[in-house]
C-alpha cells in the first residue's frame, strides 16, 4: 500500500468544487511536484493532507492508516504558500517553538534549531527578530521551521519564491537529502522549470479534478509528438521537401526543429536524408516541456467543457 | 493540552516582556497612590504652620482660652501697650501677630476685636481663632443666664437617630460604602472585559495577517490555539492585577509614615477642630463597615465572574479577530453586537449598586451575558445563595457554548484571506457538521 493514499477526496465550497472526486497513490523517497493554474485547488488539497480542513468526502490513508491530524501532525512539515512568522519573536525561539508544537522536547528543539540555523547561515541572526530579517532569510527560518522535526511528509508551497540562486541551492539541497533519506515531499508551484529539476512525479489538477499524473520523464514521453532536433549541412529548407515524410516547424541559423509525419520513424527520415546527400551533424527526440504540456492540457480541458457547458 | 500550554506561555511571556506592559503595570500603581496621597495631604490641611501670636486681652474675659495647640502659640502679654506702637509691635518682637481685645467688650455684640499683622492670617487659622472666640462667647453668655454646661452638653450629645430597616440593611454609611464597592467591581469589570477581550481580537487578528495561524494550526487544533491565547492573556490580566495590588500595598506602608500623622492631629485637636474630628470618626467607620462586608465572598465572586464573563466575552472577540482583514473598520462593525450588551450591562450595574434588589437586578445578574457586571454590584449587599449558584451555572454553561461557537467561526475564519465574510456565511459556518 502506498505510504500516502489520497482517495476521492471532496470540498466542495459554497458555489465551487474546489477538489473534486481527487484520488493519488504516493511512495516515500518521492519528490512530486502539484501544478496546476491560480485556483486549482492545490491550497485546499495541501491542506487537508495537512489536517487543516477535513474533506467533504473520501479518506487520507497515511502510513497504512486513515489519517488522523492528532496523531500524524508530528510526522508533517508543512509550509504554507503564504509564509508565517511572530515578527516581534527572535529568530531562535521561535523556532523552538514551532517545533516543540510538533513534539520535540526543549532540548532537543535547541539543539535542532542551532544545527539548522548553522547549516542556513543564521547564526548572526539567532537573537534577532523575525521582522529585522530580510525576505530570503526569513524565507530560509521559515524552510527550517518546517523541517525541523524532520518530518517524513514535507509539503511545500512555492518553496523557492524570493530566494537568489545561491539560497535556492541551498534549499533544493536539503530538499533532495530529505528524499533520500527517505521522506516523500510534494511541492506546489507555477515554476515548471524548478518541477523539470526537482521533482520525479507530478500530477497536474485544475478546476479541482486531476488531468494527469506520473513520472516527469514518462509524462514527457507521454507528450511527445514526434518532433526532432536536427543540424545538418547543408541547411534544411523546407520548400525541398514538399512530399516527404516531415514538416520543419521552425529553424534558427543551423539546426531545424521537424514534425514527424504519422507513421513515420525517425530511421526513415535518416534514411531519406542521407540518399539525398545530406550530412548529419546531430539528431535528438524533442521532449515536450512541462510548461507545455502545462499549457495544452489545460487548454484542452477548458476547452471540453465549454463544449460540454454549450 | 500540552500544546495549549505551551502556546499559553508563548503567549504569556512575549505580552509580558513588552514594554507597554512593563510600563503600563509600573506606572499605574505610582499614578494611583501619588493621586491618594495628594488627597489625603490638601484634606489634611498641609500641615499648618504654627504662628506666634501676642495676645493683648484687656477685657480679660478670655484667660482660659490662651492655650497652645498645633495652630498657635499664644503669648499673652501682661502690660498694656500704648496705642500707637500696636500695629509695630509683631515686627519688632518676632511675632507673627498681634490679636488685640478691647477692655469694653460686650458679650452680646462683641466688636473691635483685632489682628495687627504684617501678613493676613492663613483661612484655616483664621476660622480655628475665630470658633475659637465665638465658643468662647457661647460659654459666656450661657453662664450669665446661669445655664449648667452640663446640662447642654448632654442634651447635644445624645440626639442621634437610627432609623432600622429590615434585613441588616443599617446605617446610611454602610449604604455609602456598599455602593462605592459595588461601582468599583462593575466598573473593573467592564474595563477587563473591554480591554482584555480587545486584546484578544487584536492578537488572532495579529497572527491571521502574519499567516502565522496557518502554520501553528498545522502542528495545533485551532481550538487549542484559540484557548491557548485567550487563557494567555488572562494569565497575563491576572499578574497586572496581582502586582498593582501587591505594589500598592507596598508603596502606601512606604507612604504612610510621610503623610501627616492623622492621629496624633485628632489627639490635639481642639473642641473647635469638629469637622475635622468628624471626618476622622468618618474614616475610621468607613474601615469598620468595609470589614463588615462579607469581603472573602467578594474577592472569591469577583474572580469567578471575572473568569467567566472574561471566557464569554474573550471567545467572541476572537471569533471576530478571526473572520476580519487587517481591515479596522471592519472590525469595529462587527464588534459593536458585542460591546453592546457590556455596556448595557454596566449601565445596569451602575443602577444596581444603588437598588439591588429589583426585578431588574435580580434578572439582569442571572441572565449569562450581564451576570458578571451586574452579579458583582450586588454582592456587597449580600445574594441569596440560590442566586448566585444558578447564576454562576448559567454562567459557565454558556461560556461553554460561545467558546464551541467562536472555535467553529475561528476555525473557518483564520484560513481565509482577502475575503470579506458576511454574518450569512457566518450562520453557515456555524451550520455545519464537521
Amino acid at each position: 500500500m502506498a505510504f500516502l493514499s489520497l482517495r476521492n477526496l471532496k470540498k466542495y465550497y459554497e458555489q465551487h468544487r474546489a477538489v473534486n472526486d481527487f484520488s493519488l497513490d504516493m511512495e516515500k523517497g518521492c519528490i512530486w511536484g502539484l501544478l496546476g493554474p491560480n485556483g486549482a485547488g492545490k491550497t485546499t488539497l495541501l491542506r487537508m493532507v495537512t489536517g487543516i480542513i477535513f474533506p467533504d468526502a473520501g479518506e487520507i490513508i497515511f502510513r497504512d492508516q486513515p489519517f488522523d491530524p492528532q496523531r500524524d501532525q508530528q510526522r508533517i512539515g508543512y509550509m504554507p504558500e503564504e509564509r508565517g512568522l511572530y515578527k516581534k519573536m527572535p529568530v531562535g525561539e521561535q523556532l523552538i517553538y514551532l517545533g516543540r508544537l510538533k513534539g520535540l522536547s526543549a532540548k532537543e528543539a535547541k539543539t535542532r534549531a542551532w544545527e539548522w540555523v548553522q547549516k542556513m547561515e543564521l547564526t548572526a541572526w539567532w537573537s534577532r527578530n523575525v521582522g529585522d530579517l530580510s525576505k530570503g532569510m526569513s524565507q530560509k527560518v521559515q524552510f527550517i521551521a518546517t523541517v525541523l522535526h524532520e518530518p517524513e511528509l514535507i509539503i511545500l508551497d512555492e518553496p523557492f519564491s524570493g530566494l537568489d540562486p545561491i539560497n535556492a541551492n541551498l534549499i533544493r539541497d536539503e530538499i533532495f537529502s530529505f528524499s533520500k533519506k527517505g521522506s516523500l515531499i510534494i511541492f506546489s508551484t507555477h515554476r515548471m522549470e524548478q518541477v523539470e529539476e526537482i521533482c520525479d512525479h507530478i500530477v497536474l489538477m485544475n478546476k479541482g479534478v486531476k488531468l494527469l499524473e506520473g513520472e516527469t520523464r514518462q509524462v514527457r514521453e507521454q507528450f511527445k509528438q514526434q518532433q526532432f532536433i536536427i543540424k545538418t549541412y547543408p541547411l534544411l529548407q523546407q520548400h525541398d521537401f514538399t512530399d516527404k515524410p516531415f514538416t520543419i516547424i521552425s529553424s534558427t541559423s543551423d539546426r531545424c526543429v521537424i514534425q514527424l509525419q504519422k507513421n513515420v520513424s525517425p530511421n526513415d527520415v535518416l534514411r531519406k536524408l542521407i540518399e539525398e546527400g545530406y550530412q548529419i551533424l546531430e539528431f535528438s527526440e524533442l521532449l515536450p516541456s512541462l510548461n507545455e504540456i502545462f499549457i495544452r492540457t489545460v487548454q484542452q480541458q477548458t476547452f471540453s467543457s465549454s463544449i460540454e457547458a454549450a | 493540552m500540552n500544546n495549549t500550554w505551551l502556546i499559553l506561555k508563548r503567549e504569556y511571556i512575549t505580552r509580558v516582556r513588552k514594554k507597554s506592559f512593563i510600563v503600563l503595570t509600573l506606572l499605574v500603581p505610582f499614578l494611583f497612590i501619588g493621586f491618594i496621597a495628594l488627597e489625603i495631604y490638601l484634606a489634611a490641611g498641609a500641615a499648618p504652620q504654627q504662628l506666634q501670636i501676642a495676645v493683648l486681652d484687656k477685657s480679660h474675659l478670655f484667660d482660659s482660652l490662651w492655650k497652645d495647640d498645633t495652630h498657635f502659640h499664644f503669648q499673652v502679654l501682661q502690660q498694656p501697650l500704648p496705642n500707637d506702637s500696636l500695629s509695630s509691635y509683631p515686627a519688632t518682637h518676632g511675632a507673627d501677630g498681634l490679636l488685640y481685645i478691647p477692655d469694653t467688650l460686650n458679650i452680646l455684640r462683641p466688636a473691635g476685636i483685632r489682628y495687627f499683622s504684617q501678613k493676613k492670617l492663613p483661612l484655616e487659622s483664621y476660622v480655628v481663632l475665630k470658633s475659637k472666640l465665638e465658643n468662647a462667647l457661647e460659654h459666656l453668655r450661657l453662664s450669665q443666664l446661669h445655664v449648667n454646661m452640663q446640662m447642654i452638653d448632654s442634651v447635644k450629645n445624645s440626639i442621634q437617630v437610627n432609623i432600622e430597616q429590615p434585613l441588616t440593611r443599617a446605617s446610611e454609611l454602610q449604604a455609602g460604602v456598599s455602593i462605592a464597592i459595588a461601582m468599583i467591581c462593575g466598573f473593573l469589570i467592564y474595563f477587563i472585559l473591554i480591554f482584555f477581550g480587545v486584546s484578544v481580537m487584536r492578537g488572532v487578528m495579529e497572527e491571521k495577517v502574519n499567516r502565522i495561524a496557518e502554520v501553528i494550526v498545522s502542528s495545533v487544533k485551532p481550538f487549542q490555539l484559540m484557548l491557548g491565547k485567550i487563557m494567555g492573556i488572562a494569565a497575563v490580566g491576572l499578574t497586572q492585577f496581582l502586582i498593582w495590588i501587591i505594589l500598592i500595598l507596598v508603596l502606601w506602608g512606604l507612604l504612610h509614615p510621610l503623610l501627616p500623622d492623622l492621629h496624633a492631629q485628632v489627639q490635639n485637636m481642639q473642641p473647635a477642630d469638629v469637622s475635622a474630628n468628624e471626618q476622622m470618626q468618618m474614616l475610621q467607620s468607613v474601615s469598620a463597615e468595609l470589614l463588615k462586608l462579607p469581603l472573602l465572598e467578594i474577592v472569591i465572586c469577583f474572580i469567578l465572574y471575572f473568569l467567566g464573563g472574561y471566557f464569554l466575552y474573550a471567545s467572541l472577540f476572537a471569533a471576530i479577530g478571526s473572520v476580519v482583514d487587517q481591515d479596522a473598520s471592519d472590525a469595529q462593525q462587527l464588534t459593536f453586537p458585542i460591546t453592546l450588551p457590556i455596556v448595557i450591562s454596566f449601565l445596569i450595574a451602575l443602577r444596581v449598586a444603588r437598588d439591588p434588589d429589583s426585578a431588574l437586578a435580580v434578572f439582569t445578574s442571572l441572565f449569562p451575558f450581564s451576570s458578571p457586571l451586574v452579579m458583582v454590584a450586588r454582592l456587597p449587599y449580600g445574594v441569596p445563595w440560590w442566586q448566585l449558584a444558578l447564576s454562576l451555572l448559567l454562567l459557565a454553561i454558556t461560556f461553554l457554548f460561545t467558546t464551541w461557537l467562536a472555535a467553529k467561526i475561528y476555525r473557518t475564519g483564520i484560513l481565509l484571506y482577502g475575503k470579506k465574510v458576511t454574518l450569512k456565511e457566518i450562520a453557515r459556518w456555524l451550520c455545519r457538521k464537521k
